[in-house]
């Protein structure tokens, strides 16, 4: 049931907007259905009303057999018209007030002409649809034509007044008054004009919702740019003034966020710089020591102690430095720090093509794919490397033979100063900043780096990065 | 071809990367261009490496050159080879 609500808030406010919509207009045609079948009530009964006062002023001072003649000369399928001895309402008792109501009137009315009694009764249809047979239904029949035809149809099939009026020489007037047939509320002409009223609203509500969440939508992308690389370029600050506003808010965070990155780096690689004066002259005062075991010990920390700050400050200024994008022959760097290692077999060595371009900081591209494979030769032994290419990407695929990775800490690995291997051993890595800066650096020229278990054993790795026109 | 940096851009603007040895080599060939040198002679004007000291190295350097920079490298049009001299680097040089 949840999965089938709608997940995002445009949605449910154009849900919202067309059921009112919905709600609002069957609302209204009730109402003017109810008004329509209230007035032609009363219209009924004056109809009714103006009849019997016309028969009756026709027929009250002639002699039965003069009325018979006149009736049976009025007589029409529709508006039946009889005279007899005996009432064709034969219960002298209304069927409800309205009724009881119109017959004292008619009888109060009718009374200078001799009435003395009115019967009114409603009969439901009758079942016998004779067609009345004025208007022709021919092929050119027009639209006035037809509507008469459809109204005598519905006319005939509706319910029935009957009505008895009792002369003064006791004889009976009988006849019927068709109610007037509830037309349908939404004729189907209507129908085009309805829905395009209706789809109007819509369109119009679907647009002023796009406007009111675009600046949502536009926060919404902007953070995860930011997220990926905050020295993505700022937002444009255009358009309508809430969306300024957020663009403007969402600026100003981005720049104090870099800020206070840069100073963080730029602390920490000063601090590492600063030790190195400090390690200097430790060496050289260990050197005027005595051989012993002591001093290689300390010559080994001092070692690892110097390996550690000159990472972190590799790390601090690979984000400071200034270096410009430029377009690089992906393959040719691939394989250029294939060269360096003896470890390293590259597969699809033949197939090289000179298409793969990608746009990047070139040292910094050289460090990431450098750290990637450095990382598949100390922990996986050998690495074998392909590159790929599609419409828009270029992959490089990276297959080490090492154990891999326990699928529950893929994710953890890109964090700095994560590894996996317990020991902080130096002989096997560093500080657990290589694929944490890689990543930064993939990210930055608008790629990404996936790491993956091969099913048949070893780590895969595979930077993307978009390729360049 | 920017020689104080180390660096090689390819007609259309692309950085084309090049190891320390395909550098050294392609410099020693740009620097005598037109002329054939033999495989000593370049192991010796590149900065004569101890590990690249027999032939065969250069030959795979010379390679992955042509593979680097030619548009097809089975048919070169730079670096051609001169059967029992060496190797002849063609395209005119200018520097700046």
């Amino acid at each position: 049931m949840r999965r089938l609500l709608p997940q995002t808030l445009p949605v449910w406010v154009l849900l919202i907007v067309i059921a009112g919509l919905l709600i609002s207009q069957v609302a209204t045609l009730y109402i003017v259905s109810r008004d329509r079948a209230a007035a032609n009530d009363v219209v009924d009964l004056y109809r009714l009303n103006d009849r019997a006062y016309s028969l009756v002023q026709l027929m009250h001072a002639a002699t039965p057999e003069e009325r018979k003649l006149t009736a049976s000369g009025l007589f029409d399928p529709t508006y039946a018209v009889t005279v007899s001895d005996t009432p064709a309402v034969t219960s002298s008792i209304a069927g409800d007030d309205e009724l009881a109501e119109l017959e004292d009137i008619l009888v109060g009315r009718l009374s200078k002409f001799g009435v003395t009694d009115a019967r009114v009764r409603r009969d439901p249809a009758s079942q016998d649809t004779d067609e009345p047979g004025s208007f022709t239904n021919g092929p050119d029949a027009g639209q006035v034509e037809r509507d008469l035809l459809v109204l005598a149809a519905d006319f005939a099939q509706s319910d029935k007044l009957t009505a008895s009026l009792r002369f003064a020489d006791g004889q009976w007037l009988n006849f019927t008054e068709p109610i007037t047939p509830a037309g349908p509320i939404l004729s189907f002409n209507s129908v085009p004009l309805y829905s395009l009223i209706a789809g109007l609203i819509v369109v119009m509500s679907i647009w002023s919702l796009r406007r009111v969440t675009a600046p949502y939508r536009m926060m919404e992308t902007a953070v995860k740019r930011i997220g990926n690389d905050l020295k993505s370029p700022p937002i444009p600050e255009t358009g309508s003034h809430e969306i300024r506003g957020a663009a403007k808010a969402i600026n100003s965070m981005q720049a104090r966020l870099l800020e206070h990155v840069e100073d963080r780096e730029h602390l920490a690689a000063a601090l590492a710089h600063d030790l190195r004066t400090p390690i200097t002259r430790m060496r050289l005062r260990l050197e005027l020591l005595r051989n012993s075991a002591v001093r290689e010990a300390l010559a080994h920390d001092l070692a690892d102690v110097e390996g550690i700050a000159s990472s972190v400050i590799d790390f601090a200024t690979f984000e400071v430095t200034e270096e410009k994008a430029e377009r690089i022959d992906f393959w040719s760097l691939v394989e250029s720090i294939a060269d360096g290692f003896e470890q390293v077999s590259f597969e699809n060595d033949e197939t090289r093509s000179r298409g793969l371009i990608c746009i990047a900081r070139p040292v910094a591209l050289k460090r990431c794919v450098t750290n990637l494979v450095q990382n598949a030769v100390t922990y996986g032994k050998r690495a074998h490397l392909s590159l790929g290419k599609s419409d828009h990407t270029i992959t490089l695929t990276i297959r080490d033979e090492g154990p891999g990775i326990p699928a529950a800490q893929i994710d953890a690995v890109f964090g700095s100063f994560v590894r996996l291997e317990q020991s902080r051993n130096r002989q096997t890595g560093g500080l657990g900043l290589g694929l944490s800066i890689a990543r930064s650096i993939a990210r930055a020229a608008g790629g990404e780096i996936s790491l993956k278990n091969h099913p048949e054993g070893g780590l895969l790795t595979q930077l993307t990065l978009p390729l360049a026109a | 071809m920017d020689c104080a940096r180390r660096r090689l851009t390819a007609p259309d603007d692309v950085r084309v990367e090049l190891t320390m040895a395909e550098f050294n080599l392609l410099q020693t060939f740009v620097k005598s261009a037109q002329r054939v040198l033999t495989r000593e002679q370049l192991i010796e004007l590149s900065g004569g490496d101890a590990d690249y000291s027999f032939d065969r190295s250069i030959d795979i350097l010379v390679s992955r050159l042509r593979r680097k920079m030619e548009d097809d490298p089975k048919t070169p049009k730079l670096i051609l080879t001169v059967r029992s001299g060496g190797y002849q680097f063609l395209p005119e040089t200018t520097s700046e």
